[in-house]
C-alpha cells in the first residue's frame, strides 16, 4: 500500500486526468474518488478518498405531528472527523442520522456531503451507508453475500466485489466466516458484520446508530476502541448516535451534545466535560455536583458560604458545577474556596473513594487511603478553575 | 427405580409421575384412534375391497379401485378419471396463485393501518365465515344471475351474449373458490408482515438498491414463513372442493371432491371412494412434505 503520489494539493482537473488512468470502473461508480491520493496497483479502502467527505447541515427542522424532533439545526462535520451525536432518548438524534442517511425527509433546511446538495437525492443513491441499532443483516443471505450487497447492487464485476469483500473482511477480523449464516453469529460478530457491510461501499460518510446498544458492557468497550482505530486508519468521516456518554468521550474528536430537538453544545470530549455550557450538559455528561447559587454585584452566595467560580455569572440565580474528582480535600483551610464538611458516607469503589460530606451532600472522589471515616470533619478545596458558573 | 424429586416445585416421585402422565396421555390416545385411525383404516379397507352388484360391499381383495382411478376397466384405458384429477390439480392451483396475489397486497394495506382500524378490516374479511358455506355459495349464484350489475357489465362489455349469466361457469367456480380461501391465506400473511422488520428495507435502500431488488431481498424473504401457510392453508381445501364446483361450476367441471361425494352417494360404490380419497390424501401429503421441505430453507425467522 505504499503512496506513489501524494496528490492532495493538486487541481481537480489534472487528478481526474490522472485516476482515469488507473481503475476507471471503480471511479465512474465511486465519486470523490480521486480526491485522495493515487496509489501504485490497486487502491485499498484506506488509501481511497482517505480525506473523507465533510458534511454540512443547514436549519433542519423535522416534524412528526405535534412533535417537533428536530428545530433548526445546523452542524458542520470537517472530512476525517469523527463526531458524535449525543443525547437522552428522544432527543432527536437518530432522526438526524436518519435525515442525514435519506430515511427521513426533513420539512425545511438542507444537507450537503461533500460539498454536494443532497436533501433530495433518495438513500439508495447518496454515497453514505449506515450501521443499524440492529444491524438490520439480511437474514437469508450469508456474511459474504450480506456484505458484497451494495456492490451487487451497482453492479461491480464479481472479481472487483471479491477483492474489496476480502479487504473488509480481513479487516474487521471476518476472514473465517463468509460462508457463515446470519443466525449463527454472535451480537459482536454481526456487529462487526454491519459495519463490514457499510465499509466495504467506500462512503463518503458513515453514519452509526446507536451500534453498540445491543453488545455486552465489555465487548462495548472493545468495539469503541477498535471502531476509533479503525476511523483513525481509514481517515473516513463517522457520525455515531449515542446515548452513552462514555462511549461518546471514548470515540469522538467532537461531541455535539443534542437535547429537546437542538444542539445544545458542541466541542472535543475535554471541552464539553470541563466547560458544559450548562446544568443539563454537565449532568448528562459524568457526574457532578450542583449548588444552588445566587449573585449580589461580584459576590457569588451559596448556602456553603460564597465562593468563586472560573467565570463571573451573567444570571442573578443559578448553579455553581465541580466535579466530584475535581474536589481538593485538605487537612487545613485552604486560601479561597474552602468549605468546612463533615464526611457522611465513604464508599470503597477500588480504584477509587466515594465520599459524601455535609453540608451540601457533595459528591468527592479521592484515592483510596486512611483516615476518611464517616462522622470525621475536612477541609474541602473547591478550585475556582474548575468550578464553572452555570445556567438552566 | 423409584427416585424422589422435585418436579416444578413439586415433590414428587418417578411412578408417580408415570402414572399421571399414562393417564393425561390416555385422553388424546383415545381420541387420536377413535377419529383418526379408525376412520382412515376402515377407509383403506374398503379400499381394497370391491363393489357387489347390489352395491353392498364385497371382501374380497384387489387393488382393481386404484387401477379404475388410473383409467383401466372392464372395457380398456379411459381418460376421463385423470382429467378430474388434473382438473382438481390446475382449478387448486390457479385459485392459489389467484388468493395469494390478493391477500398480499392486502396483507400490507392492513398492516399499515392505524392499529384500531387493522381490527375493522380483519373482522370485515372474517365476518362472511359466520355463514354456512353453501349460504354463501347460493349467495355468489344469486349475485351472478343474468340480471344482476356484474352479469350486466360482462354483457355490456359483450363478454358474454345478451341475457347470458356469468354462473354456471368456471369463472364462477374461481370466484367462489378464491372468496372462500381469502381469509385463510390473509391471515397467516398479516401476522407476518405486521411483524415485518423494516430497518431491512431501509438497510436494502441504503446500500444503493432500487424498489424492485429492495422487494425480493428486504420484504420476500421475511414474508416467506406467512406466504408457506397461506399456500398450505389454501392449496389443501381448494384440492378436497365439492360444493363450489358442484353449484357454481352447474356440475360440469367436476373435482376429485365431486367424485368423491358421488360414489358415497348416488352411486353407492364405497370401495372406489375410498380409493379415490386415499389418492387425494396421498397427493396432500406429498405437497405438504414439498413445502416443509422448501420451507426448511426459511426456518431463520
Amino acid at each position: 500500500m505504499e503512496r506513489q503520489y501524494d496528490l492532495s494539493g493538486v487541481a481537480a482537473p489534472a487528478l481526474d486526468a490522472l485516476a482515469s488512468a488507473g481503475d476507471a470502473a471503480t471511479l465512474q461508480l465511486e465519486r470523490g474518488a480521486a480526491k485522495g491520493v493515487v496509489v501504485a496497483g490497486e487502491r485499498t479502502l484506506a488509501d481511497d478518498d482517505s480525506a473523507g467527505c465533510d458534511l454540512a447541515v443547514n436549519g433542519v427542522t423535522k416534524r412528526f405531528g405535534p412533535v417537533t424532533a428536530l428545530d433548526d439545526v445546523s452542524l458542520k462535520v470537517r472530512s476525517g472527523e469523527f463526531v458524535t451525536l449525543l443525547g437522552p432518548s428522544g432527543c432527536g438524534k437518530t432522526t438526524l442520522l436518519r435525515i442525514v442517511a435519506g430515511l427521513e425527509l426533513a420539512d425545511h433546511g438542507r444537507v450537503a456531503v461533500g460539498g454536494a446538495d443532497v436533501t433530495r437525492i433518495p438513500a439508495n443513491r447518496r454515497p453514505v451507508n449506515t450501521v443499524f441499532q440492529n444491524y438490520a443483516l439480511f437474514p437469508h443471505l450469508n456474511v459474504y453475500e450480506n456484505i458484497a450487497y451494495g456492490l451487487r447492487a451497482r453492479k461491480f464485476p464479481a472479481p472487483e466485489v471479491d477483492r474489496r469483500v476480502g479487504e473488509v473482511l480481513e479487516m474487521l477480523h471476518l476472514e473465517e466466516m463468509p460462508k457463515r449464516r446470519i443466525t449463527q453469529l454472535s451480537g459482536g460478530q454481526k456487529q462487526r458484520v454491519a459495519l463490514a457491510r457499510a465499509l466495504v461501499n467506500h462512503p463518503d460518510v458513515l453514519l452509526l446508530d446507536e451500534p453498540m446498544s445491543a453488545l455486552d458492557a465489555k465487548l462495548r468497550a472493545e468495539v469503541q476502541l477498535e471502531l476509533r482505530r479503525l476511523q483513525r486508519q481509514l481517515g473516513k468521516t463517522f457520525i455515531l448516535v449515542t446515548h452513552d456518554q462514555n462511549e461518546a468521550m471514548t470515540v469522538s474528536d467532537r461531541i455535539f451534545v443534542m437535547r429537546e430537538a437542538r444542539i445544545v453544545q458542541s466541542g472535543p470530549p475535554a471541552e464539553v466535560y470541563d466547560r458544559p455550557a450548562n446544568r443539563f450538559v454537565a449532568e448528562f455528561l459524568g457526574t457532578t455536583n450542583l449548588i444552588n447559587a445566587w449573585r449580589t454585584n461580584g459576590t457569588v452566595h451559596t448556602e456553603l458560604g460564597n465562593l468563586v467560580p472560573r467565570a463571573h455569572p451573567q444570571w442573578e440565580k443559578g448553579f455553581l458545577s465541580i466535579r466530584p474528582e475535581q474536589i481538593i480535600v485538605r487537612s487545613a483551610k485552604p486560601s479561597s474556596n474552602g468549605i468546612r464538611a463533615i464526611i457522611s458516607e465513604v464508599i470503597y469503589r477500588g480504584d477509587h473513594l466515594d465520599v459524601y460530606v455535609q453540608p451540601g451532600n457533595l459528591h468527592v472522589r479521592g484515592l483510596p487511603r486512611a483516615g476518611m471515616k464517616p462522622g470525621e470533619q475536612i477541609w474541602l478545596e473547591l478550585p475556582a478553575r474548575q468550578l464553572e458558573a452555570l445556567g438552566e | 427405580m423409584n427416585r424422589l424429586l422435585v418436579w416444578y416445585g413439586e415433590l414428587a416421585t418417578t411412578r408417580k409421575l408415570t402414572t399421571r402422565g399414562l393417564a393425561l396421555l390416555a385422553v388424546p390416545l383415545i381420541w387420536i384412534v377413535v377419529l383418526l385411525v379408525a376412520p382412515l383404516g376402515a377407509m383403506v379397507a374398503w379400499s381394497v375391497a370391491s363393489r357387489a352388484a347390489t352395491g353392498d360391499i364385497e371382501w374380497t381383495f384387489s387393488l382393481q379401485n386404484f387401477g379404475r382411478l388410473a383409467g383401466y376397466d372392464a372395457f380398456g384405458w379411459t381418460k376421463s378419471y385423470l382429467v378430474i384429477l388434473g382438473t382438481t390439480l390446475v382449478i387448486s392451483t390457479i385459485t392459489t396463485v389467484i388468493t395469494l396475489a390478493l391477500a398480499y397486497p392486502l396483507s400490507f394495506f392492513i398492516a399499515q393501518r392505524r392499529p384500531a382500524r387493522r381490527y375493522l378490516w380483519l373482522t370485515l374479511i372474517i365476518i362472511p365465515f359466520c355463514t354456512n358455506l353453501v349460504i354463501r355459495t347460493y349467495a355468489w349464484m344469486l349475485l351472478l344471475g343474468n340480471q344482476m350489475p356484474p352479469a350486466l357489465l360482462a354483457q355490456w362489455l359483450h363478454l358474454i351474449g345478451p341475457s347470458e349469466a356469468l354462473y354456471p361457469s368456471t369463472l364462477a367456480v374461481y370466484i367462489g373458490m378464491v372468496s372462500n380461501s381469502l381469509p385463510f391465506a390473509v391471515l397467516p400473511l398479516y401476522t407476518n408482515v405486521e411483524k415485518l422488520d423494516w430497518a431491512i428495507v431501509e438497510a436494502s435502500r441504503d446500500l444503493y438498491s432500487r424498489p424492485m431488488r429492495t422487494f425480493f431481498h428486504g420484504i420476500l424473504p421475511q414474508t416467506l414463513p406467512g406466504l408457506v401457510t397461506a399456500i398450505v392453508l389454501t392449496f389443501i381445501p381448494a384440492m378436497g372442493a365439492f360444493l363450489i364446483p358442484d353449484l357454481l361450476g352447474g356440475g360440469k367441471s367436476w373435482m376429485l371432491g365431486n367424485l368423491i361425494q358421488h360414489q358415497f352417494g348416488v352411486s353407492r360404490d364405497f370401495p372406489f371412494g375410498a380409493a379415490v380419497s386415499l389418492v387425494l390424501t396421498f397427493l396432500t401429503m406429498v405437497g405438504l412434505l414439498i413445502l416443509r421441505r422448501s420451507g426448511d430453507e426459511v426456518t431463520f425467522l
